[in-house]
């Protein structure tokens, strides 16, 4: 099929699939815990309703709307964009930190946030289309990585690690799960706002699926981590998924080769977004906002974020979260009263 | 379209740059040797310094001390003036004395550094590991490789555990179940010293406690359910081709009985031979017990299938599992199944409770 050919759900499918296949690497969250295999598959099922909520609030085209921008939609651009600045920043800092910390190339931390900076100005200037098509062309690639993966390592699995399938008790999932939800499920707002499908009636199934896709593919690879590494040392690894599919020598390739990919779409799809709200505000000036917006989230990425510790990378999640929520309900007020009159 | 082309291009080369180290500059570790005590570690590292030409590769020893492993590699700088990469290390060897003294500050250190792969292998030198480390290899270049397929070998025939960080971490953390490493001596070899697996070591938490030889090891692979190896029965050779060990408790966990099922495959035997094959067999099982409940060491996981199987009697017996294990009843029974060309059959025994 060309390129030129592709339906359009099927670049949504591929584009929200990658986006939050890009949380693979840290261990932010659930991906730590013993069950966070178990927190993902909930989060998955929990995606479809997840989406179509979403699909709903940004049906009337948040982004791309004609026309003057109202109140509530330059409030909930407002939020958003403030949202989207620091995840991306924090997210800068994580890939530059994994990039330098395992030694996988020898451009040490400005090197490597020189790349991705390059890499992203790129994705704003070639414009959403062409990065629908590319992430179209790379999806089928990262999966088959993604599936070698899983399938080198599954020799080394130790099935009895599976149970108890909570050993941290159920009681301890909620302060994690709601931690995923905000930091990876909430961010699906993104690609649904910068493609094409929540605009039109049946899109938002299209979106339903890459989501529940994307999900289930963390989960799968929460749960390969616990098998290969263990209930007791999953904790102790920084990078449990990189490390996991390190079991199996040069194995690791394939999931950093994936990781790449993803986390290099996820921060394009953050800047777009920006660029996107920018220029709901102004048109003047648009031929700085690529480098202005990369510049922006790279002096984010140099503020301290508290990275480590995980109650202050939870009240990073909450407070992001939390800005994606109100966004959202208020341009579903606004949308309503603007209905109403 | 060439925007589109562009793109691509950006984000594959940026995805290919992880690979674009330059490889004349690189010191490559393949194995490293730990001695000392805790806090007070001495390592040896072999490492390999890579170059554009092949022949001008070589394989150094750096030694250095330091607080921690890591910190030890990091002193290492200020010999070589760049820092060691280890992330193709094969195997860790600990000399027997740390390893008496335990390890668990090593493990902890290798798995929460992601400088380590987690393919790294783990293994125990009954002399010092700097010496174990430092032996030419009897075939090709690099000692670290052949220490590494030595172990995997090994471990292929149930000669020896091959453990690697990772799975030695689980098993030390798991209630119930004892960790255990492949066991490293010297051996002369005409006018050589090679390195030689002897066995497995034996561990009680982080600190070994014992070493067995490798028939012993055998039936203690065999318990852990690993499959495997050949014995020698009347003088001919049999393969052990699968072995399924099954560990009971009675339902209020007063005594446990251990069911060994043995696949074996190999020429025609006679019914004496295969009897006494069979309490050979059965002899040795109660021998190992005896040995594991004389060292408070439960290796085979006794106390994860009580856990799991009556979990009333674990809450008493497992808040001090090594001295409950030491004289817990364990009944023992072992089953055979030849193979051989169309025959099978099977002979089983009674099974004898071992107290």
């Amino acid at each position: 099929m060309s390129s030129r050919n592709i339906s359009s759900p099927l670049r949504g499918v591929f584009l929200l699939m990658i986006f939050l296949l890009g949380d693979m690497i840290s261990d932010s969250g659930a991906k730590g815990m013993p069950s966070g295999w178990l927190i993902y598959g909930i989060l998955a099922v929990l995606a479809v309703p997840a989406v179509w909520v979403f699909s709903r609030a940004l049906r009337e085209g948040l982004l791309f709307g004609g026309g003057e921008c109202p109140a509530s939609d330059r409030a909930a651009l407002l939020l958003l964009s403030a949202a989207a600045v620091l995840i991306a920043g924090s997210e800068l800092r994580i890939f530059v930190r994994f990039l330098t910390a395992n030694e996988l190339n020898q451009a040490g931390d400005p090197g490597n946030r020189l790349l991705i900076s390059l890499v992203m100005i790129l994705i704003l200037l070639v414009g959403q289309r062409n990065l629908e098509t590319a992430v179209w062309l790379l999806g089928p690639v990262i999966m088959l990585f993604f599936i070698l993966s899983f399938c080198l390592t599954v020799p080394q699995a130790k099935w009895s690690e599976l149970l108890p399938l909570a050993p941290e008790g159920l009681d301890s999932l909620f302060s994690p799960m709601v931690h995923s939800l905000f930091s990876v499920l909430l961010l699906a707002v993104y690609p649904i706002a910068l493609s094409g499908e929540a605009r039109e009636s049946r899109g938002w199934q299209a979106l339903a699926l890459s989501a529940f896709c994307g999900m289930s593919l963390l989960c799968g690879m929460a749960m390969r981590n616990r098998l290969i590494l263990g209930a007791s040392a999953l904790g102790l690894f920084r990078y449990p998924s990189y490390a996991a599919a390190n079991a199996v020598r040069h194995g690791e390739v394939l999931i950093l080769c994936a990781y790449v990919l993803c986390q290099t779409v996820r921060l394009g799809i953050f800047a777009r977004f920006l660029q996107a709200a920018a220029l709901r505000f102004s048109y003047r000036g648009k031929a700085f906002f690529p480098w202005g917006i990369v510049l922006l989230v790279n002096l984010i990425s140099l503020l301290p974020f508290p990275a480590g510790e995980e109650r202050t990378a939870m009240a990073f999640s909450l407070a992001c979260g939390g800005a994606i929520v109100l966004a959202l309900l208020i341009r579903t007020a606004g949308a309503r009263i603007s209905r109403m009159e | 379209m060439k925007n589109r082309a562009g793109l691509l291009l950006a984000i594959l080369c940026l995805a290919l740059s992880a690979c674009g180290k330059d490889a004349g500059s690189m010191t490559v570790v393949t194995g490293l040797g730990i001695d000392g005590l805790p806090e007070d570690y001495q390592i040896t590292a072999e490492a390999i310094q890579l170059s554009h030409d092949e022949e001008g590769k070589e394989n150094v020893f750096l030694h250095a001390a330091g607080k921690s492993l890591s910190d030890g590699l990091d002193n290492t700088v200020s010999m070589t003036g760049r820092p060691l990469h280890c992330n193709h290390t094969q195997v860790v060897t600990v000399g027997r004395d740390l390893a008496e003294q335990g390890i668990h500050a090593i493990l902890e250190d290798i798995l929460t550094q992601s400088r380590y792969p987690a393919s790294l292998q783990m293994a125990v030198c009954k002399s010092a590991a700097s010496q174990v480390m430092e032996i030419d290899p009897v075939v090709g270049d690099i000692g670290s490789t052949e220490l590494e397929t030595l172990i995997q070998q090994g471990a292929k025939g149930c000669g020896n555990p091959a453990e690697t960080v990772v799975s030695f971490y689980q098993d030390e953390m798991e209630p119930g179940l004892e960790a255990v490493l492949p066991f490293i001596t010297l051996r002369q070899n005409g006018e050589h010293t090679v390195r030689e697996i002897a066995g497995t070591a034996l561990f009680r938490g982080d600190k070994m406690i014992a070493a067995l030889d490798r028939d012993m090891s055998r039936l203690l692979l065999w318990m852990r359910g690993r499959s495997g190896g050949s014995v020698t029965v009347g003088g001919r050779s049999v393969d052990v081709k699968r072995v399924v060990c099954d560990i009971r408790a009675e339902e209020r966990g007063a005594h446990i009985t251990l069911r060994l099922k043995l696949s074996l495959r190999g020429n025609s035997l006679e019914d004496g031979l295969e009897q006494s094959f069979h309490r050979e067999v059965e002899e040795e099982l109660k021998l190992l017990i005896s040995r594991l409940q004389e060292l408070k060491c439960d290796a085979v996981g006794i106390g994860k299938a009580l856990r799991c199987q009556a979990p009333k009697s674990w809450a008493q017996a497992g808040e001090d599992w090594p001295e409950a294990f030491s004289h817990y009843p364990i009944a023992v029974a072992v089953q055979e199944e030849w193979t051989e060309h169309s025959r099978t059959k099977t002979a089983s025994g009674q099974g004898s409770r071992h107290e």
